[in-house]
C-alpha cells in the first residue's frame, strides 16, 4: 500500500473516531453497536499499524505514522461505553428505524478503503 | 401401468370373493397392486383401503369400470432424540419430541444481562412469550425465540439436528433490527455456508457460524424444510402452521403442501456449540481466513477431525451432567426455603404511579422522538463535520457544502419544532439544542473553496466524507412525519 493510501485511511479513521466519540454521549453507550465499532476501530488500527511495517515507505514515515496510529488508538480507547452493552432497538430504547448511526459512521471507512 | 400386478375383478359380487381383501392383506411394503373394477364396487374398495392400511395412488376412470392403483401405508418412522437433547440451552419449551415441527419466533427485546442485577427483572415480550407458548401447546416438539445471526442460529442448529422427528422449522415474528435474523436463517437454509463459515447471501452483518460441526449445519439443512412466516405475529397462524405440520395426509397451509413425512432417515447428531469463537459480531471481515484456520486446527484434516469428534460429544455425559444441574437447582432452592431467602423474593412490590398531569399524548411521543432522533444524527454529523474541518476538507469545496445544508435544515428543523403540539418545556429544550449546533456551525466551513480532488490533493477515490457524513442522517426512519 502507497502512502497516500495511509493517509487516506488516517482521515477515515480520524473521522469515524469523532462520530462514534459523539454517539457515546448519546443512548449508544448502551450499544452492542459502538462496543463493536470500538473494537473494529481498535483493530483496524492495528491492522493499519502491521500493513504499515510491512510496506516498503521510509523508516522515518513509518515511525511517524505509527505514533499517528497510537494517538488514535489512545483516543478509541477513551470512548466511553457502559459495563454491559445491549441493542439498544432490541432493547427498545432507539426507535430510530432501521439504520444505526454507528455502524453509518463505522461505514464511512469504506469511503477511505484502497 | 404394466409393470405392476393387477387384478381384474370386474364383475364380480363382491371383493372378498375376488381375493381383493386377501391380496391387500398379504400386500408387502413398498409393492403396487392394481385393481380394475365396476365403478359400482368403487366405495366398496376405499372403504376396504381404508380397513386393510393401505392407500390409494391412483384412479384412472375407463367406460364403466375404474383402474386403482394402492399400496401399503409406509410406516411412519418416529425415533428417539439424542440423550442430551436439546444440548443448548436458550429461552425455549419443550413439547412432543415425536413431533415434525420446531417453531422459532424471533425476538426483538433486551435478555437479563449476566453481570448487570438491574436487568434480571427483564421479561420476554408477553406476545412473543405467547407464541411460543401456542406453538409447543399445538403440538411442536420446541418452541423459542431467536435473536441473533450467529451464536442463536447456531443454538438452534443444535437443538434441531439432535432430533431428527422435527422435519419443518416455522420462522415468525418480526425482523430482528440490526441483527437480520430471519433474513439469516433463511439464507442458510437456501445458500448455506461459504469456506469462511458465512452464510451466502444475507443481508445479516455478521452472519458467521464458527462454533458449530460442518456435519451439524448440513444434517440441519437437510433434515428442515423451512416455513416462512417472517413478520407474522398472529398465533392462529402460527397454530395452523404447526398442526398442518403434523398431519398424515398432505394439507394445503398458504404456499406449502405440509404432512409428516416421519423422522430424517439417519442417526440424531449431539452436539455442542465449541464456542471458540464467543464473540462472533466483532470479527472483522480481513480475519475471518486466520479465525477460520484457527478453528480447523491450522488446517491439518486429522486435527480437524479431533475437534469435530470433541464436539460430537459422549450422550451419557451430557445426560448425567443435565441430571446434576437439575439436582443442584433443587438443592440450592430448599437451601434459600431453610434460610428464609425465599420469604424475601415474594415479598410484595411497591408500584409508584406518576401524576396525571405529566404523562404525556402519543401524538407528542411521537414528535418529542422525531425531534430528538433528528438531534442525534446531528450529534454525530457535527463530530464528523469538526474532524474534517482540520483536514484537507477544511478549505475544500464539499466541507462548506455540507454545513450549509445542514445549516438550512437545522432552520427548517426550528421552524417545524414551532409549530409542533409538544409541551412548551420541551419545545424549549430541543431549541436549544438546536440552537448549539447552529453555534457549532459558526465554527465550521461555510466559504465553498475548490474541490480538493480537483485539485490534485483529494486521492481518496470517488467518495466524500464530507457527503458521507451528512448522509448518516438519512438513517433516520421512524417515526416518519
Amino acid at each position: 500500500m502507497s502512502l497516500t493510501t495511509f493517509g487516506n485511511m488516517f482521515r477515515g479513521y480520524k473521522i469515524v473516531l469523532g462520530a462514534i466519540k459523539a454517539s457515546s454521549e448519546d443512548i449508544c453507550m448502551n450499544c452492542i453497536n459502538l462496543e463493536v465499532g470500538k473494537t473494529k476501530v481498535r483493530k483496524g488500527l492495528t491492522k493499519l499499524g502491521m500493513d504499515i511495517e510491512k510496506s516498503t515507505i521510509p523508516d522515518e514515515q513509518k515511525k511517524e505514522l505509527s505514533s499517528r496510529i497510537n494517538t488514535l488508538l489512545e483516543v478509541a480507547e477513551g470512548v466511553p461505553l457502559a459495563p454491559e452493552c445491549s441493542c439498544q432497538k432490541s432493547a427498545g430504547v432507539c426507535k430510530l428505524g432501521a439504520g444505526c448511526y454507528v455502524t453509518a459512521a463505522m461505514d464511512l471507512l469504506k469511503i477511505a478503503n484502497p | 401401468m404394466s409393470d405392476v400386478e393387477a387384478m381384474d375383478v370386474r364383475g364380480a359380487c363382491c371383493l372378498s370373493t375376488a381375493g381383493v381383501s386377501d391380496r391387500l392383506e398379504s400386500l408387502s411394503e413398498g409393492e403396487i397392486l392394481e385393481v380394475v373394477l365396476d365403478e359400482t364396487m368403487y366405495d366398496a374398495l376405499t372403504e376396504l383401503v381404508r380397513e386393510k392400511n393401505c392407500e390409494i395412488l391412483e384412479t384412472k376412470k375407463e367406460d364403466n369400470a375404474v383402474r386403482v392403483r394402492l399400496q401399503k401405508k409406509k410406516r411412519m418412522l418416529k425415533v428417539k432424540p439424542s440423550a442430551g437433547y436439546p444440548t443448548e440451552e436458550g429461552s425455549y419449551l419443550r413439547g412432543n419430541d415425536f413431533s415434525p415441527v420446531a417453531v422459532a419466533v424471533l425476538l426483538n427485546a433486551p435478555r437479563p444481562l449476566p453481570n448487570q442485577p438491574d436487568t434480571k427483572d427483564i421479561k420476554i415480550p408477553p406476545e412473543i412469550e405467547n407464541l411460543v407458548r401456542v406453538a409447543v401447546e399445538t403440538g411442536a416438539a420446541l418452541a423459542g425465540t431467536l435473536q441473533t445471526e450467529n451464536i442463536g442460529i447456531e443454538k438452534l442448529i443444535s437443538n434441531v439436528v439432535g432430533n431428527p422427528n422435527i422435519r419443518y422449522l416455522v420462522l415468525c415474528g418480526a425482523e430482528v433490527e440490526g441483527h437480520k435474523t430471519g433474513d439469516a436463517l433463511k439464507a442458510l437454509l437456501k445458500n448455506g455456508i461459504n469456506d469462511r463459515r458465512t452464510i451466502i447471501g444475507t443481508k445479516a452483518p455478521t452472519a458467521y457460524l464458527f462454533n458449530i460441526p460442518l456435519e451439524a449445519i448440513e444434517r440441519f439443512r437437510e433434515q428442515v424444510t423451512l416455513i416462512d412466516l417472517l413478520g407474522e405475529t398472529n398465533p392462529e397462524v402460527i397454530s395452523k402452521a404447526v398442526w398442518s405440520c403434523y398431519q398424515e395426509k398432505p394439507v394445503q397451509f398458504k404456499d406449502y403442501t405440509l404432512f409428516d413425512p416421519g423422522a430424517y432417515p439417519k442417526p440424531a447428531i449431539s452436539c455442542r456449540l465449541s464456542l471458540m469463537v464467543e464473540h462472533p459480531e466483532e470479527i472483522e471481515e480481513w480475519e475471518l481466513d486466520e479465525v477460520v484456520k484457527k478453528i480447523q486446527g491450522g488446517g491439518i484434516v486429522g486435527e480437524k477431525k479431533v475437534v469435530e469428534k470433541a464436539m460430537i460429544m459422549d450422550e451419557k455425559f451430557v445426560e448425567i451432567g443435565k441430571r446434576l444441574a437439575k439436582i443442584s437447582e433443587e438443592l440450592s432452592y430448599m437451601a434459600k426455603i431453610f434460610m428464609g431467602e425465599e420469604a424475601a423474593v415474594e415479598a410484595p412490590r411497591v408500584e409508584v404511579t406518576l401524576p396525571k398531569e405529566e404523562a404525556l399524548s402519543k401524538v407528542e411521543e411521537m414528535e418529542i422522538l422525531y425531534f430528538e432522533n433528528q438531534l442525534r444524527g446531528y450529534n454525530a454529523v457535527f463530530a464528523t463535520f469538526n474532524a474534517l474541518k482540520s483536514d484537507m476538507c477544511g478549505g475544500g469545496l464539499n466541507l462548506p457544502l455540507a454545513v450549509n445544508k445542514a445549516i438550512k435544515r437545522l432552520e427548517n428543523l426550528r421552524q417545524e419544532l414551532g409549530k409542533s403540539p409538544m409541551p412548551a418545556k420541551k419545545k424549549g429544550e430541543i431549541d436549544s439544542r438546536i440552537n448549539n449546533f447552529l453555534k457549532q456551525a459558526e465554527e465550521l466551513p461555510t466559504e465553498p473553496g475548490p474541490c480538493q480532488k480537483t485539485a490534485g490533493n483529494c486521492k481518496i477515490g470517488p467518495g466524500c466524507f464530507a457527503n458521507g457524513a451528512l448522509d448518516i442522517l438519512k438513517l433516520i426512519t421512524e417515526p416518519k412525519r
